[in-house]
């Protein structure tokens, strides 16, 4: 793509940011709204420099970044594992998915409590909800694309010789992974929400907990920061990592024409 | 043909589902107020039902089967002055007779009655 | 011929009902092995009295529960935040969505911002929202109408756009006014991916509202789950989390999951 096509697609995606700016600094100033409720732009940016300047502001997100990478690599890694070896065999499938679904029907968040009582306020409690949002989703989509593999190319590849092992490689795991990797990218997503929420109840650092804390000392200034952080740090994520991830694995073996 | 259509579709649970869901969840969100609500004469004393409609404010005793939680205080604070707990009876010293009404039609409260002062 | 119908008609509904038995007991299968498991474990494990209650005394905190009329209220209380939300949120997103879909330039305009706002989870904003409204049910709903909003705008955005041109231009082509084509073509085009946006979206919803009942603190199953839990009764804990997933289960399965196989049957023109 030409730099001035590049920079203009850049310029239309921040515009609307812009608008939205302006918008929020006549709010402020006309008074619409009682000044501690929202506090100006200007306010936000100082504040955001006070945090990065006394270092709370890395070590939080440092810590809430730290916490996910964890969860989410357990998760994912289990995740996927268990979902490959229980897709394998039909009946087996057949028998833990009403389980699978109904634990993923179980959000994340409402383990929050029970995760307490195991394990105390603090970084445990919030690693396990994130494991609990992110494992069973991934589970059940493994275990779910595993399952939409038709039969015929596993009959296939076993026709031709192969045994379990080349089943797996070459039939299931490429036929189950535009599943796999929506999983992953809705478990990101969720996995994310739930750091923010287990944060906000049950630890005392993080970008939640900063929030959370934020609102207790009527610092809504500060609530703004992390608020943005949040959407800044996902879009970086997504944009940088999950849609060309999924980009290069499902449009390279052809399952899927486009993707957005 | 049309028929058959929406007898297959039936069949698949596609028309059944729903109307059965949106019954049950009906149900749970509604149900206990409007049973509450039917059998409130029921746990109304006489005393308090010849009173509700003359006096403005009761003072009241609420008899329950079992010792009140946080949950239940939570509420009884809300809707009037409490004069505090005697088991598994919450006295309310004074309480407007719509909100009487509102406890009458709560299905775990067992009875109504007039404190002997009103 | 005749003589063997009536008989036939029998065997058949016999053997539906064993075929439906039987799929009952494969369908709850796991759950048996898995409370069997749990039994075992909160017998016979080395675990203090609160950490694991058995699945008897989950199910009599249950009934309990039920009887002192706290569930029901909560039950209640956590139904009619979704219901509400929900509706507001349907009202407001579709036609959103909509005209949002149907204008390029406002296509191109607030994709980015809805991209942007989406990722921040409504729970994000409820601190903010608790300053603003307090600690009320209303702020409960708002954060779950936030959630619920995005996925619905933009799936109905996408199924906007999704409407072939020729469809359009049929309808104009014979007389049709603008209204006409947004009432025959466009709706019923985008009927599919509309109801997919409201059930991402009533996920996404339900989720937040355990979250923000959680936060909030003012009533519904999520405050009754965390204050279960200041309180050490796991088990009622337990009775919480086993309701929040069968009735998200039940509300997906049985109203979001046809209602979605429906409109794609009778309207989906698109693959899916």
């Amino acid at each position: 793509m030409s730099l001035q096509r590049w920079s203009w697609n850049i310029a239309a995606a921040l515009f609307p940011f812009a608008v939205l700016l302006v918008a929020w600094q006549l709010i402020t100033v006309a008074k619409l709204v009682p000044p501690n409720f929202l506090p100006t732009p200007h306010e936000v940016f100082v504040a955001w420099l006070d945090v990065i300047k006394d270092g709370s502001y890395v070590a939080n997100i440092g810590a809430s970044l730290v916490r996910l990478g964890v969860g989410f690599a357990v998760s994912t890694i289990l995740g996927i594992v268990l979902g490959v070896l229980m897709g394998l065999h039909r009946g087996i499938a057949d028998f833990f998915q009403p389980l699978a679904s109904f634990f993923n029907a179980l959000s994340g968040i409402a383990w929050a409590p029970l995760a307490i009582t195991w394990f105390g306020l603090g970084p445990a409690a919030v690693t396990f909800i994130i494991w609990n949002s992110i494992f069973f989703l991934v589970l059940f989509n493994t275990l779910v694309g595993v399952k939409a593999v038709p039969m015929i190319y596993e009959n296939a590849v076993l026709t031709l010789g192969g045994n379990r092992w080349q089943v797996i490689a070459h039939v299931l795991l490429p036929g189950a992974l535009p599943s796999m990797i929506t999983g992953l990218r809705m478990g990101m997503g969720f996995g994310w929400r739930a750091l923010i929420v287990a944060e906000m109840i049950a630890a005392s650092s993080g970008l939640g907990f900063m929030i959370f804390d934020a609102r207790y000392i009527q610092r809504p200034d500060l609530i703004l920061v992390g608020i943005v952080t949040i959407g800044l740090i996902w879009l970086a994520t997504d944009r940088l990592l999950l849609v060309p991830l999924e980009r290069w694995t499902i449009e390279r073996w052809g399952l899927v024409s486009k993707l957005q | 043909m049309k028929v058959e259509r929406f007898i297959r579709r039936f069949r698949d649970g596609v028309i059944w589902r729903p109307v059965f869901a949106a019954l049950v969840l009906a149900v749970l969100i509604f149900g206990a107020g409007v049973y509450g609500g039917l059998t409130a004469e029921r746990r109304m004393a006489p005393e308090v039902k010849a009173v509700l409609n003359t006096q403005r404010y009761l003072g009241i005793a609420v008899v329950l089967d079992f010792p009140p939680e946080e949950f239940h205080m939570k509420y009884f604070q809300a809707i009037g002055t409490m004069g505090g707990v005697n088991g598994t009876t919450v006295l309310m010293r004074r309480i407007m007779a719509e909100q009487v009404r509102e406890l009458a039609g709560h299905y775990w409260i067992r009875r109504i009655e007039l404190l002997p002062s009103s | 011929m005749p003589a063997s119908e009536p008989t036939t008609k029998i065997a058949t509904r016999a053997f539906r009902l064993r075929r439906w038995l039987w799929r009952l007991a494969r369908a709850s299968g796991a759950f048996l092995i898995l409370i069997a498991i749990w039994a075992l474990l909160s017998r016979f494990a080395d675990l203090p009295d609160y950490f694991l209650p058995s699945p008897l005394a989950v199910a009599a905190s249950m009934g309990d529960l039920v009887a002192k009329g706290v569930l029901t209220a909560h039950i209640h209380a956590s139904l009619l935040h979704l219901l509400i939300a929900a509706l507001i949120g349907i009202a407001v997103a579709v036609p959103l969505g909509l005209a949002i879909g149907l204008n390029r330039y406002a296509a191109g305009f607030f994709y980015p911002l809805f991209n942007f706002f989406q990722s921040i989870s409504g729970i994000a904003w409820t601190p903010l929202l608790i300053i603003w409204f307090g600690f009320s049910e209303l702020t409960i709903i708002v954060v779950v109408n936030y959630t619920i909003l995005f996925p619905v705008v933009f799936n109905t955005m996408i199924g906007a756009r999704t409407v072939p041109r020729t469809y359009i231009h049929a309808v104009r082509t014979l007389g049709g006014s603008r209204w006409r084509v947004i009432r025959d073509v466009i709706v019923p085009g985008a009927l599919p991916h509309i109801v997919t946006g409201v059930r991402l979206g009533l996920a996404y919803g339900w989720r937040a509202l355990i979250a923000a009942e959680m936060l909030v603190a003012a009533d519904g199953l999520g405050y009754m789950i965390f204050s279960a839990q200041a309180t050490h009764l796991t088990s009622r804990i337990m009775v919480g989390m086993i309701i929040i997933g069968l009735l998200w289960m039940f509300i997906d399965q049985f109203l979001l999951r046809p209602l979605e196989e429906a409109t794609i049957q009778r309207w989906g023109m698109v693959h899916r």
